[in-house]
Parts: C-alpha cells; structure tokens; sequence
C-alpha cells in the first residue's frame, strides 16, 4: 500500500493559488450588492454598509495575494497562467464602480417601473385608486403614495441615511416650492424628491 | 522564556495565524464602527494578509525542497509528465488550491 501524497494545507494553497470558487462568486455578490444598494434615490443605507465591508475584505485578500504573487519568482507564472481568474475581481470592481458612478442602476430600474409607476400616479391623481402605504410598483417597494402639490409622490422606504427619499409625477410642470423638501428633475413629469430630516 | 519564543516564532510561520488576525481587525471593524478604527483597520489587516500570503508562499517553497518528487504536493497536475512526478521546472507555486 503506498503512502498518501503529501499536500500542503488548505489554507497555504488557497493564498497561493488564484482566486476561484470563493472569492469569485463573492466579488459577483458584492458587485450586485452595491448595485442594488445605489438603484433608488438616495440609496439603500444597510446594503450599502454591507457591500462595503465585504468590498473592504475583497480588497484586503485579493490585493497582498496579487502583489506577493508578482514580487516573488514562484508567485508570478501562477499570475500568468490564470490571468483572467486574476483579472476578473478588479474588472468586476471597475464595472460596478463605473456604472454606480453613472447613476445606472437607478435609471434601469426606474426606466423599467416608469409605466407601471405612471398608471398608479394616473390611478390616484383621478381618484381611481386610494392614495395609501406600502405597495410594490414596477420593481420598486413603495413606503406611500400621496397626492400633493397637484401631483403624486411616491414614498421609497429604507432609502437614505436619516432623509427620506421617493419619486414624484408632476404632469403640469414644476412642483411646488416646500421648505424641507427638494426636488431634482428626472425626466418628463418625473421628479426625485428628498426630505431633509 | 526559551520554548515560548519557540512557539510564538512557530505561530508567526503559519498563515492562518495571519489570516485571523486579518479577519479580527475586519470584525472590529464592523462591531465597532468608530472612526479611531479606520487607520488601524487600513494598515493592520492588509498588512496582515502580506503577512499571510508571504508565510503562504514560504511554506509551499520549503514543502516543494522537501517533496520535490510531489511538485510541492499541491497536487496540480496541469503539464505532468509523468503520473504523480509534476513538472514544477518554472518553479509555479501551482493553482490547484484556489479561493
């Protein structure tokens, strides 16, 4: 009976070998958490604090890995060989931090609700429908939809830090100037609204 | 006095010492989320994972002197020429383990 082969520990060849099965999915996850966390206006504090830990810890494992494969002679034909394992966590970091910064989670998502938004905002400026609380409209949650100020708003629960956030339609032009709230125009009779705690 | 500096000098060889000294500063980090922590969590626990990737690589170095004819025992067997005996000529700490 010949001797099992001898193996370096797990841990040893995890911090040796490229990233895969783990840290790959992980950076897909944290990718999508982030972009989930900034598609409603003023974006989704507790998803964004988690993305940003676990991005945090990305960073932390993947950089000194990549950096101490390229110092060492023995570390650098691993970087080459599997290069685009190597090269997707930056890529994947690059895209979402490039869409993020462009704002297009939130468009996508509300280009995507806009109809659906739209009818409810007609619904309830003409009475048909009840103004009320929590609802989920196109791919949004809505916290309330009330009407004001000759138009619809749109409450966006979770959003923000301590201000709140929502949509509003107003189909006659401008809204109206209110001390705690600011409006920023969107596109159409679409406006972002924000108030101020 | 001797013996202990044997073993703190043994623990600092191994990654995974490393890797939860990483991993501690980061859940500090997220149970105690004061502003004093960012500087330490900003150096520490990279400078953690350096140190445990470093450790990584000097421990796949020494088991590939010590077992040359398993080709560091990782037991990648991309270009092998012969069953069991990899070809480890390019010195590649191999890519069998992954994370």
């Amino acid at each position: 009976m010949t001797p099992p082969e001898p193996r370096l520990p797990l841990l040893t060849r995890a911090l040796t070998g490229p990233p895969g099965r783990w840290l790959l999915p992980l950076g897909a996850l944290t990718g999508l958490l982030l972009l989930y966390s900034v598609s409603a206006p003023g974006g989704y504090f507790g998803p964004a604090l988690l993305g940003g830990v676990l991005a945090l810890t990305l960073a932390v494992i993947w950089i000194p890995r990549f950096v101490v494969g390229l110092a060492r002679a023995d570390g650098r034909p691993g970087l080459r060989r599997h290069w685009a394992r190597w090269a997707a966590v930056p890529l994947m970091a690059a895209v979402v931090a490039g869409l993020g910064s462009a704002g297009v989670p939130q468009d996508v998502r509300f280009a995507l609700s806009r109809a659906s938004l739209e009818q409810a905002a007609q619904a309830v400026s003409t009475g048909a429908e009840p103004e009320g609380g929590s609802r989920r409209i196109g791919l949004f949650s809505v916290s309330s939809v009330v009407k004001t100020g000759g138009g619809v708003s749109f409450g966006l629960p979770d959003t923000g830090f301590l201000d709140t956030h929502g949509f509003a339609w107003f189909p006659a032009g401008a809204p109206p100037e209110e001390p705690e709230t600011s409006y920023e125009h969107l596109e159409g009779p679409w406006y972002e609204w924000r108030r101020t705690w | 006095m001797a013996a202990n500096v044997v073993r703190l000098r043994r623990a600092l060889g191994r990654p995974g010492v490393w890797v939860a000294v990483c991993a501690v500063t980061i859940v500090a980090l997220v149970m105690f989320p004061a502003a004093a922590l960012w500087p330490l969590v900003a150096a520490a626990a990279p400078a953690a994972m350096f140190a445990a990737v470093v450790t990584a690589y000097e421990q796949a170095a020494a088991f590939r002197a010590r077992y040359p004819e398993y080709g560091g025992g990782t037991g990648d067997r991309e270009g092998t020429a012969r069953p069991g005996h990899p070809e480890r000529a390019d010195g590649d700490t191999p890519g069998a383990g992954e994370s």
